[in-house]
């Protein structure tokens, strides 16, 4: 795979978190996502399934995997998370 | 001249909950002991340096070195962080950027910069809750491939103390923190190991103050022994660096493979 179909699929990965309209996008019409960034069928699977294998085979950067991962899975997110950490009313720190 | 008057390292990432999690537990009582002991010492500024986890310097542009030079940061919110904004400190970030470059550096300077988990996690710990202590981020890219040596993390950490002890008002206490690893794998091959060993044997350099020997380590060997994650070592390495009078022990030290990673944490001081 070339490196520039490469980067398509990280450039999206990594815009997810930095623009919301990406992210809804992702979580509302996944087509219309891919076809901005025009990703490559291979690409389109490999998110779809979000397996790390998939995705390392279409050269997904490992942390940008966690991006995803974190998008993609609820319980993912709530896990890696420091609500229980935080004072309660969690905004004492800071 | 400035001072340094203490340095640290630490993890910094939380996950779960600490209830009914001992080692957990142990984690928050070395990241509740940092965050005392430098209030503790009044620091006017605190370096902290750390990765970005591609939340604001991506692969769209990847410079090996970046400092904050802003008046103030809101946190990006990752890991439900709260997004209360926090102090910077432009005239110590801007210094450092100076010392740098006439000493071989060239990191980019940013103004705007949502400090994810790893500033974060360490801050809400620094400032308790209580202070709103100056920051001036220090951003290492360990993501990009390559990614900086530890030689020259080494020698950036040279550049600060030089910047700390020769740049900064008289009087000036400054605490530098560096922060992440240890040992992790993220989404490559051996996800999801910690090697509580090489671990060990990392924080005993430091604890010998052996930096010249992690600085001579090449990035292979680095991931080899420690995993892409653990490139953050790196960033511990700088903070020690700026700490060679100060005396180096180990806070607390946990290996968490169900957050898959090891946890440590490390303070300089007299």
């Amino acid at each position: 795979m070339a490196a520039q179909d490469t980067y398509r699929v990280n450039r999206m990965v990594q815009d997810l978190f930095a623009k919301p309209d990406m992210m809804a996008l992702f979580q509302e019409d996944r087509a219309a996502l891919y076809d901005r960034y025009e990703l490559s069928q291979r690409q389109r699977d490999a998110v779809d399934t979000c397996k790390q294998d998939a995705l390392a085979s279409v050269g997904v950067h490992p942390i940008l995997m966690m991006h995803l991962f974190l998008a993609s899975d609820p319980a993912a997110a709530d896990h890696i998370s420091v609500k229980a950490y935080l004072p309660s009313g969690g905004s004492a720190h800071g | 001249m400035g001072k340094v008057v203490g340095a640290f390292a630490t993890s910094h990432i939380l996950m779960g909950s600490p209830e009914g999690d001992e080692a957990a537990q142990r984690i928050v009582k070395g990241l509740d002991d940092i965050g005392a002991r430098i209030r503790a010492l009044e620091p006017d500024v605190v370096y902290l340096i750390s990765s970005d986890h591609l939340f604001n310097i991506n692969l769209k542009l990847q410079p090996p070195f970046t400092v904050g030079i802003a008046d103030s940061y809101t946190p990006l919110g990752d890991m439900d962080i709260p997004r209360n904004p926090i102090k910077g400190h432009r005239a110590a970030g801007h210094s450092l950027c100076k010392r740098a470059y006439a000493s071989g550096f060239d990191p980019a300077m940013m103004e705007e910069l949502n400090p994810d988990h790893g500033i974060m996690v360490p801050m809400m710990y620094i400032n308790g809750g209580e202070a709103d202590i100056p920051l001036v981020p220090i951003l290492v890219n360990i993501n990009m491939d390559p990614p900086p040596t530890a030689q020259r993390c080494f020698g950036f950490g040279t550049a600060l103390k030089d910047c700390i002890t020769h740049d900064l008002p008289d009087d000036m206490r400054v605490v530098v923190v560096g922060t992440g690893g240890l040992s992790h794998w993220i989404n490559i091959e051996r996800h999801g190991e910690v090697d509580a060993e090489a671990d060990k044997a990392i924080l005993e350099l430091f604890k010998a103050r052996e930096l010249e020997t992690i600085a001579a380590m090449s990035t292979e060997e680095i991931l080899g022994k420690l995993g892409n994650g653990g490139l953050e070592t790196c960033n511990w390495l700088m903070a020690a660096a700026t700490a060679d009078a100060l005396d180096p022990e180990v806070i607390y030290y946990e290996a968490m493979p169900h957050w898959l990673t090891g946890m440590g944490g490390m303070a300089f001081t007299r």
